[in-house]
């Protein structure tokens, strides 16, 4: 059904396949950059991601300004205002990401606080904010999950008032981003394992939550086809490149899908589970994901009917009854979880993720509030998120 | 040579207007009224200091739903912009919020379709979106709010007392 009215926005060219790497100096030149400054972090030095990604400059015009190497896993208003300082005592003109969610963040802090000419971007915070045309910025993930290289948000910690700060506009999305099978090769299989829950879960609330529109729809199923066929295997040891590759393009998709139509319940609770118990984003998306599908069963029973196609294959769609779709949808995904167990030793409890029953009314309080909340297409009260903690328990 | 229209500056639609200003005014009444006798909203604001504010504005010039916490009970302020506000929610323009005033859209279809844009503190703006949400099923029976809710309380005889006072001790009287 298409909505009475909707909004869809993706600017960013996407760069995927084999030797992506080397096609941006010659997109650098296309924007008028030639001094990029490079935000990765010291687990991607190691992995030799960085030496491979500076090879792709070998004999092009661009000079690398520098290298920030130090992007802790949260990212911070501290490391934010650092890395400005060194963007401009080096000179440099534009910004590559390098990394998981928290190098791609931290780049779009400093984006906003070069753009504005800020040290303190809280000021900025909130939604369509950003006044300032933005430097060019390329975006090279080195997970599958969050879809930060094709989504408007940016969530920085301010450490020092122990709170998270969102950033949304359509000026933080990224002129670029980066899809290269080197890039993924090594992550190990726990974290594929999390980041790929963390896709699936945006591109289902994303199909599901209610700012979607048939454009963010398109992309969405195509994102839950592809995880669904291709999680298990990218998350063996050894994996071979086509798996993860495809895992890849899915985290882009999903991200493309949920920047447009928001998410839900799921990480408006697993948002509080991480910031009241340190439940890792992928493994609290994968832990609470069907409990969540579960609760919105009755408003939602057509659409996630439609997911068992995706989640499936189309012989199990036409076999089972109408009736039966949704349910099997749920059941498959709680499947995943029990198969990634096993893989990956992911836990599917929010037990063995290490929350406590104690922990309950804290997260509830948290996830109440919590922006993600309002898209959900059924309202929950304290006492269903406390239920649903329970039941994932 | 054929001469075309320049600087057309097109007009005001003022009917539409004046009903957003006399639905802000109710709102905001109800809300006010709401903050003293519900459980539930009285919840929602405990957390917000003396003297919160908050301004929905509809851009780009108004009207302006201002409201103020004090003794511990929110206030209608009044439908001028308050810039200082300690929250402010943008309305992105005239129409989408005719049809909220109207009972054609409801606050989460508001936000479906990118009506409105929150300067300030996420959770702040989560509990005025409920307490907007409780106003607009306090003051729609549910033949309209069954709309516009994501979900319609039954009309209890207990609900219609509460909505007859609402309307005659808050909004009229603006108890
Ligand atoms: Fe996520």
């Amino acid at each position: 059904m298409i909505p009475a009215y909707y909004e869809f926005y993706n600017p960013v060219k996407i760069n995927a396949g084999d030797g992506a790497l080397e096609t941006i100096p010659y997109e650098l030149g296309q924007m008028n950059a030639a001094k990029p400054l490079i935000i990765t972090d010291k687990g991607v030095v190691k992995n030799g991601l960085l030496e491979i990604v500076l090879n792709a400059f070998r004999d092009s015009e661009i000079v690398i300004g520098a290298v920030y190497d130090d992007t802790p896993p949260d990212s911070s208003l501290v490391v934010v205002n650092e890395i400005t300082a060194l963007y401009h005592k080096s000179g440099c003109d534009s910004i590559i990401a390098l990394g998981g969610g928290s190098s791609i963040d931290t780049a779009k802090g400093v984006n906003i606080a070069v753009s504005e000419k800020t040290n303190d971007i809280a000021t900025f915070m909130g939604a369509d904010r950003l006044k300032s045309t933005p430097r060019p910025f390329v975006v090279i993930p080195t997970t599958a999950g969050t879809g930060s290289e094709v989504t408007l948000v940016a969530v920085i910690n301010d450490t020092e008032n122990h709170v998270k700060l969102p950033f949304t506009s359509y000026r933080l999305l990224p002129n670029l981003a980066v899809l290269d099978p080197r890039m993924t090769m090594t992550l190990p299989p726990k974290i594929t394992a999390m980041t790929g829950m963390d896709a699936l879960t945006h591109a289902v609330e994303a199909f599901t939550c209610m700012q979607k529109n048939p454009i963010s729809d398109a992309y969405a199923t195509v994102a839950i086809s592809l995880i669904s066929k291709n999680i298990m295997s990218a998350t063996k040891p050894n994996a071979k490149k086509e798996t993860r590759f495809a895992m890849a393009n899915a985290a882009t998709m999903a991200g493309v899908a949920f920047s447009n139509s928001m998410v839900g319940a799921v990480h408006a609770i697993g948002h509080a589970c991480g910031a009241i118990a340190r439940v890792p984003h992928g493994m609290a998306m994968s832990i609470l994901l069907p409990h969540v599908m579960e609760f919105n069963m009755d408003k939602l029973e057509d659409l996630y009917a439609k997911l068992l196609l995706h989640l499936t294959d189309e012989e199990t769609y036409a076999k089972t009854f109408q009736s039966q779709r949704a349910k099997k949808a749920i059941q498959r995904i709680v499947e995943m979880r029990k198969e990634l167990y096993d893989i990956a030793g992911l836990p599917f409890t929010l037990r063995g993720a290490g929350v406590t029953e104690e922990q309950f009314a804290k997260i509830a309080e948290l996830a109440m509030n919590d922006g993600a909340m309002l898209p959900n297409p059924k309202i929950l009260t304290t006492a269903d998120v406390i239920g649903i903690l329970k039941k994932a328990y | 040579m054929k001469t075309y229209k320049t600087n057309i500056k097109p007009g005001s639609a003022t009917a539409q207007k004046w009903v957003v200003k006399a639905g802000f005014f109710a709102l905001g009444r109800t809300i006010a009224h709401l903050s003293a006798t519900d459980d539930e909203v009285m919840r929602e604001i405990a957390a917000w200091p003396e003297g919160y504010s908050f301004s929905m504005n509809v851009l780009p010039a108004g009207p302006c739903l201002v409201m103020e916490k004090l003794n511990n009970k929110m206030h209608f302020i009044g439908l001028d912009a308050k810039p200082d506000a300690d929250m402010i929610v943008e309305v992105k323009n005239l129409s989408i919020a005719f049809k909220m005033i109207m009972a054609q859209l409801g606050a989460h279809d508001v936000y479906a379709r990118h009506g409105i844009g929150v300067t300030g503190n996420i959770a702040d703006s989560m509990k005025l979106i409920r307490i907007i949400y409780k106003a607009e099923a306090m003051l729609f029976p549910k033949i309209l709010n069954k709309n516009i809710l994501k979900e319609s309380p039954d009309e209890t005889l207990q609900l219609q007392v509460k909505r007859l006072k609402a309307i005659t001790l808050g909004v009229i009287l603006g108890k």
